[in-house]
């Protein structure tokens, strides 16, 4: 679906990306981490043909994102995270952005807007920002984009919006859509994600489906000094040591997304050894 | 169904200028509004103050031109704007329309409705403030100060004829094109200076019209023999009197096809260069 080789890209003297490479594989949501600044939104905008690669080449369904020709605008919605909307009323607006997504469907629309409870009769610049937000997305589902970048898509929601939002992603992918999102926000779409690609130093220094990490790693809390002291990675806790061990007898637990980035991030060699031996 | 063109397809750009409007649409008319009140308070002063020839000709060209190039370059230098911040820009530039239609809808709305919409209200305010001053006139007749000359109705100035307007105007319509070569410069700096476009378009079009004075003073008179002049179209000398009496110039076949060059290609060589421009912004 997307594919990105050898890409560089720079502001000015600061290097982002020093030959990164990357697949985009339909069906999948992909969750990106890394830390401020490393370029996590300026990947989604490369991907989005927003900036242009320096060196390297993004291939997205055939296109080149950098043309920005129509048909591919209509196949990728980035969702930024800082966005605004024209002062006119969600229904007027709707009137005149649907016809540009041939894929569009109202009605799909009308009930993602329900599931989020947003005003339908509302002003766009009078609603609040995670309404706003909520609307975006919507529109962003609706569209039926083959591919979605999502920047911070949590930022701004109140709690019960964030659940909502993991509903209502979780409903809207398909064995033809894939979804990309950047956050800092790990726990609000741990159980969403499928794949997670971590982004560091210019490169994705781990991509790996979570099925997979939960396959190798094994994720608890312990009080024994013993385990703690074999462990790749421990944080202190109040219910014990919270452990990343190598899992050796293919036990089962849920991957901690936040204590396996910091794992990572730490100690990348060490832990992504134990996937690429 | 066949595939939309990539390049331009019509009711995809029918469907962004019917967005731009129903997005702009107030402030558009607050802003003509605006114009118009604008245009009535000058025209009100000048009739108050002038109590001679109140609305002649000279006010009305100045009153057009100084209104049309100082809005109309307000207007054209905010019609790209989105573009000078990332939050606004890639909603802009994400919209699946191809920019050439993108270009095309920023000049229906910034060169020629805004042309069109301000020659009207420039019209609807003038014909009548001019009706007033000639009744001001044929209510009390009265001469030029000093003369025994008696002081005519006053015409609306015709802006596409240039009748009664200084002579280069009338001639060549100078300002009349000219100002959609302005404009265009500042659409392409709306594109081009990501803060401060119209501003920064301002310094560099003063640059420039100061670096062709300096050509024109430093290297082309120069270059001409002594008592020789460089022309709109031509060069020519001056005899003692101050009259013309010898001229170089173009065939007038010549001279007009360069006359219509300069007067229509900086336009379309600005909107090329904005298209590309367009074409290669980053937000």
């Amino acid at each position: 679906m997307v594919s990105i080789q050898n890409l560089y890209f720079s502001y000015g003297r600061r290097k982002v990306f020093d030959s990164l490479n990357l697949e985009l594989k339909p069906g999948t949501i992909y969750g990106l981490l890394g830390r401020n600044g490393t370029g996590k939104s300026t990947l989604l905008r490369n991907i989005g043909g927003f900036l242009f690669p320096q060196q390297g080449s993004i291939d997205a369904f055939g296109y080149t994102p950098g043309k920005r020709q129509p048909s591919f605008l209509e196949r990728v919605f980035l969702l930024p995270e800082d966005f605004q909307l024209p002062p006119i009323g969600l229904q007027r607006w709707i009137k005149h952005m649907a016809p540009f997504y041939s894929l569009f469907d109202k009605p799909q629309f009308e009930r993602y807007i329900g599931e989020f409870n947003v005003p339908t009769d509302a002003r766009l610049n009078e609603m609040s920002y995670g309404q706003q937000k909520k609307v975006l997305i919507s529109f962003a589902l609706a569209t039926n984009a083959p591919l979605l970048l999502l920047d911070e898509p949590t930022n701004g929601l109140d709690i019960v919006s964030k659940s909502q939002f993991r509903k209502v992603i979780a409903g809207a992918i398909d064995e033809k859509r894939s979804i990309l999102i950047s956050t800092h926000q790990v726990r609000d779409l741990e159980q969403l994600i499928d794949r997670i690609m971590i982004i560091d130093e210019g490169h994705i220094v781990f991509d790996q489906d979570l099925e997979h990490i939960a396959s190798k790693l094994l994720f608890k809390f312990s009080f024994d000094p013993e385990e703690a002291a074999r462990a790749l990675y421990r944080e202190a806790s109040l219910k014990g040591n919270a452990l990343i061990l190598r899992n050796t007898d293919q036990e089962d637990s849920r991957p901690d997304l936040e204590m396996l980035y910091k794992a990572i991030t730490l100690d990348p060699k060490t832990l992504t050894s134990i996937f690429h031996p | 169904m066949k595939p939309r063109s990539e390049l331009f397809n019509w009711s995809r750009w029918c469907l962004l200028v019917s967005k731009h409007w129903d997005e702009n649409r107030k402030r558009y008319l607050l802003a003509l509004l605006a114009i118009a009140g604008l245009l009535i308070v000058w025209f009100s002063f000048i009739l108050v103050m002038d109590k001679y020839t109140p609305m002649n000709v000279i006010y009305q060209y100045m009153t057009y031109f100084v209104g049309l190039y100082i809005t109309g370059s307000l207007y054209a230098s905010t019609l790209f704007a989105e573009l000078s911040s990332k939050r606004d820009g890639v909603g802009f530039l994400a919209l699946p329309a191809s920019q050439l239609e993108k270009l095309l809808c920023a000049l229906l709305f910034g060169i020629l409705l805004f042309f069109v919409v301000y020659t009207i209200i420039f019209y609807a305010v003038d014909i009548p403030l001019v009706r007033i001053a000639n009744r001001i006139i044929a209510s009390s007749p009265r001469n030029y100060p000093n003369t025994t000359i008696r002081i005519l109705a006053m015409p609306v100035y015709n802006v596409f004829t240039g009748a009664y307007g200084p002579g280069f105007e009338k001639e060549m319509h100078l300002f009349l094109f000219a100002f959609f070569s302005v404009q265009s410069a500042f659409l392409l700096g709306s594109v081009y200076f990501t803060r401060y476009s119209f501003i920064r378009m301002v310094v560099v079009l003063a640059v420039g019209l100061l670096g062709i004075m300096t050509i024109q003073a430093r290297v082309i008179l120069p270059l001409l023999p002594s008592g020789w002049y460089n022309g709109w179209t031509g060069w020519f000398s001056r005899d003692a009197a101050g009259n013309t009496d010898k001229l170089v110039a173009l065939p007038e076949s010549a001279e007009n096809a360069v006359i219509l060059l300069v007067q229509c290609a900086p336009p379309v060589l600005l909107w090329i260069v904005t298209w590309y421009r367009l074409k290669e912004k980053q937000v």
